[in-house]
């Protein structure tokens, strides 16, 4: 079985693609090989929870089975997996009821700069830990606005929030790292220190 | 839409994209439960099972007949066919025997079941003035070069020639034919006289196999109870399986060999 995902780790999308069309199994296999551990990547940073987050990748991957049809090779086929696995992750946040968005910091600060890149942690690990860290609201927020890349008009249609509600969440999600990359990893605070002591 | 300039953002983006999390290996059987659409892997049962196990077997039937044959090659030794001697004398003639003959002092011939029905004859005899002779109507199943083979007898006590083996006495063809023992007395006396010398029996020499598949398709012939023979007055082969169910009985011709 080995051998076999060996010999299919070189074909191209489209042959994968055209594989799962057809209904073959072994390249619906190999296609959840290819791509089920990035796509776990994703379904963790909205779901801290491991069960929850395979579920999620679960529901994601029988979507994209019923759908490979819709794949027309356009763009390519990690992207369009991938969106899918979003708009499941995004149809379970809408479901579930107990997401609360809070509005504490005024909209007026959203746009606020972030610390210098150079600070931050490159630890991936740590990373996702902060990312988790994070209320469900803001996470969900945060996630499609500043990693997905989504505007905050489309953020805000997708969980059916306003706008304004959109950008307090995502200033509030960057408030919430910074404050927890600064406590979970003193370097950053120091740096900053630092950096502001000799700009003054 | 603007480009994201943020480097809490951008960081976070560009370390989190391509994070790679391996999920439970239980998160592909769901889905190949839960999905219509994804394709049980065809071949039923039978073929997982053989490409899980059959390598296995393969491996382990090899290993124990590796090491039975490693621990006593004649076991797998396939008797040849020595055709029955046509004529036994003990005349100073140069010794013609078969390249696989084991012993002048005592030969098993194994002949083919149609050579088993034959007439055969045996004589007490004295070797000095007379001879043995044994005389099958059928031919031997090597094609010899001559018609007659002649051996030299040595002058010892008792000489046995039993021309059925065991296993085929253990058969029906075999259980038919009378095991003949020729007793020579090498003294000059009319009487017989046995000898206190032994009797040596000494087995035929392993078979050298063409190939390990030639090997195996005769060990498994003979673990069948399949008896493949050569008619060499037709040239044609005879194969022939008994067994209790059914009896099957097989010729082709010989295909000759292009030089």
């Amino acid at each position: 079985m080995k051998n076999f995902f060996k010999r299919n780790r070189n074909l191209s999308d489209t042959d994968l693609a055209t594989g799962c069309q057809k209904g073959q199994a072994d390249c619906q296999e190999a296609l959840y090989r290819r791509f089920a551990p990035k796509m776990m990547g994703v379904c963790v940073r909205y779901f801290p929870d491991r069960a929850e987050a395979q579920d999620v990748l679960q529901d994601a991957f029988i979507r994209v089975f019923d759908k490979i049809h819709q794949y027309k090779g356009q763009g390519s086929l990690e992207g369009w997996v991938r969106r899918l696995i979003v708009s499941t992750a995004i149809d379970r946040l809408r479901k579930n009821k107990s997401i609360g968005y809070l509005h504490s910091v005024p909209l007026e600060d959203a746009d606020e700069p972030s610390v210098e890149a150079d600070h931050l942690p490159d630890d991936s690990d740590l990373l996702l830990h902060a990312l988790q860290s994070l209320p469900d609201g803001y996470r969900a927020v945060f996630n499609l606005y500043a990693i997905e890349g989504f505007s905050h008009a489309e953020v805000a249609e997708m969980l059916g929030i306003s706008v304004g509600t959109s950008k307090s969440q995502l200033s509030n999600a960057r408030q919430f790292l910074k404050k927890w990359l600064q406590n979970h990893h003193p370097d950053l605070y120091a740096r900053k220190q630092e950096y502001i002591g000799s700009a003054l | 839409m603007p480009e994201n300039k943020n480097t809490l953002d951008q960081h976070f983006k560009k370390r989190l994209t391509d994070l790679e999390v391996k999920p439970d290996s239980a998160v592909w059987q769901n889905i190949r439960a839960k999905s219509p659409a994804v394709t049980e892997k065809k071949g039923g049962v039978i073929r997982p099972f053989i490409q899980r196990y059959g390598a296995v077997a393969a491996s382990v039937v090899l290993g124990i007949g590796m090491v039975t044959w490693m621990l006593n090659p004649n076991q797998f030794a396939i008797k040849p066919p020595i055709a029955v001697t046509t004529e036994i004398t003990n005349d100073d003639a140069p010794i013609h025997q078969p390249e696989r003959t084991a012993s002048a002092h005592t030969r098993e011939v194994h002949p083919a079941p149609t050579q088993a029905l034959t007439a055969i004859t045996a004589t007490t005899i004295n070797p000095k003035s007379a001879s043995a002779t044994v005389s099958p109507q059928t031919m031997p199943v090597k094609p010899q070069p001559k018609p007659q083979k002649t051996v030299e007898l040595p002058p010892i006590g008792t000489k046995t020639v039993a021309l059925a083996s065991a296993e085929q006495e253990d058969s029906f063809i075999g259980a038919l034919l009378p095991r003949i023992t020729i007793t020579i007395d090498s003294d000059a006396e009319p009487e017989t006289v046995h000898s206190p010398a032994p009797v040596v029996e000494e087995r035929p020499t392993a078979r050298r196999y063409e190939s390990p598949v030639a090997f195996f398709q005769a060990k498994v012939r003979d673990q069948l109870g399949i008896k493949k023979q050569v008619d060499t007055e037709n040239q044609r082969e005879v194969i022939e399986w008994n067994n209790p169910f059914f009896k099957v009985r097989h010729t082709r011709k010989i295909q000759q060999e292009k030089p």
